[in-house]
């Protein structure tokens, strides 16, 4: 055996662990689909590595848990083509309910943090991370608060995460798994002031897939809650008609 | 599906799921909901991130359970594949692993029909074999293991980070993984055909 080959062998280890750097993934993969005995090394490690999720202690997920999966499967339940996430619109929250037209710096900013959400950085990754990959994007890091917003009854699976960007005035707020509104409603989103008052900031609907980016193009200064309520179509309310079933309260 | 669900093989339960069955995405996460959970605390710390992570792996699972091909591995192997990824993407902030949750073809055989109880044996009976074999590891190969895999760390950022040359990394990598496979095979707890 070569020493190349016994390292290409060292590598492919790696790959099945999961651990390859991803500039050799393509080399390995093609190696892989080439090299017999390297499929056989692969396929000797492999159920090594699927044993390991096994270690860790036990840790009983909380109740809520199957509710918000069995309840995001329920509410994709007859997509009739799910695709991976995208954002195709962009709704300009509250009176009036136009298309939101940026110009200049500000469609820059929507664009950079759009871009976060489609790649899927701002549920859980950093920001600032990600900004770094991009620096035109990257807005300073005090200048970023995340929150998140918490379903219940036909909204417990919906995972809605929602960023302000602070000095610009702008939040988005992502949506994934929202179930179909009912027909001849849409979704609206309040900003809930201190003082118990309820501001319209949009109404929408979500993609096939149950996803949907909201844009608030205005500053969360005085606002205590972000909620979503089922409103009827096509402008929705001017006062929510029902208890919210997804809140998040904004520190 | 009601109680049924419980003696449903990995291959019976994928069809309810491609299905559109909802009880059959309960019944899943019933089986691995716990093991999915635990993986994703373990890799991320954060309870609330690792609630996000297992609902997006069952929701991918739930979305492509028509490309799940079970003569070439378990349900489970696929699952906990996407909750790893997917938990490290979010820790390393580095998405694009879609590609090989559904290429693996390499797998553990598929898991057959049993109650809940001999599954709950089962897997302990595996956890406390793998424990041991990762213990018997010398040091240096079990942390390249643990950085790799619970920690989402190439072979190149593990060589930074250990302050030795990659390809000794690798040779790490490769020789903890064969006695792993070997310490678990000779358990019977592992086939690798």
């Amino acid at each position: 055996m070569s020493v190349d080959h016994e390292e290409l062998e060292n590598s492919i280890a790696a790959y099945v662990l999961g651990s390859a750097d991803p500039e050799d993934e393509d080399r390995l993969r093609a190696h892989l689909e080439a090299c017999a005995s390297c499929r056989e090394l692969a396929a000797r490690l492999a159920p090594a590595v699927s044993s390991l999720p096994l270690e860790p202690e036990p840790v009983k997920p909380p109740r809520r848990l199957e509710d918000r999966v069995v309840a995001a499967a329920a509410a994709t339940r007859g997509a009739s083509d799910p695709k991976p996430r995208s954002i195709r619109r962009v709704w300009l929250p509250g009176p009036p309910r136009v298309r939101v037209r940026f110009s200049g710096l500000r469609a820059g900013l929507a664009a950079a943090a759009v871009l976060l959400f489609a790649a899927g950085a701002v549920a859980g990754s950093s920001l600032d991370r990600l900004g770094a990959q991009r620096p035109a994007a990257r807005p300073p890091a005090a200048e970023v608060q995340r929150y998140q917003l918490a379903g219940s009854g036909p909204m417990a699976g919906v995972q809605a995460n929602a960023v302000y960007l602070k000095r610009d005035s702008l939040t988005l707020v992502d949506f994934k798994y929202m179930p179909a509104p009912a027909p001849g409603q849409l979704y609206e989103l309040w900003l809930i002031t201190g003082d118990g008052r309820a501001v319209p900031a949009g109404v929408f609907s979500p993609e096939s897939d149950g996803s949907k980016v909201v844009l608030v193009d205005r500053n969360l200064e005085g606002v205590k809650t972000v909620a979503v309520t089922a409103e009827p179509a096509p402008n929705g309310s001017q006062a929510p008609s029902q208890a919210p079933q997804l809140v998040g309260r904004i520190a | 599906m009601g109680d049924t669900t419980t003696e449903l093989s990995d291959a019976e339960l994928v069809r309810g799921l491609g299905a559109g069955q909802v009880e059959a995405m309960r019944e899943l996460y019933r089986r691995y909901g716990t093991l999915a959970y635990s993986l994703a605390v373990r890799i991320l710390g954060d309870p609330g991130r690792a609630e996000d992570v297992v609902q997006d792996s069952f929701m991918r699972v739930w979305t492509y359970a028509g490309s799940f091909d079970a003569g070439r591995g378990s349900l489970r192997t696929w699952l906990l594949t996407t909750v790893r990824n997917r938990a490290i993407d979010y820790l390393r902030g580095r998405p694009g692993r879609e590609r090989r949750e559904l290429e693996l073809g390499f797998e553990l055989p598929a898991q057959g029909p049993g109650s809940d109880p001999w599954r709950d044996v089962s897997e302990s009976l595996e956890r406390e074999a793998l424990r041991k074999a990762l213990v018997s590891l010398p040091s240096d190969q079990r942390q390249v293991v643990e950085l790799a895999y619970f920690g989402g760390y190439t072979q190149r950022e593990i060589a930074g980070m250990v302050q030795v040359p990659l390809g000794t990394v690798k040779g790490r990598t490769r020789l903890a993984l064969e006695k792993l496979s070997s310490y678990l095979q000779g358990r019977g707890l592992i086939d690798v055909g």
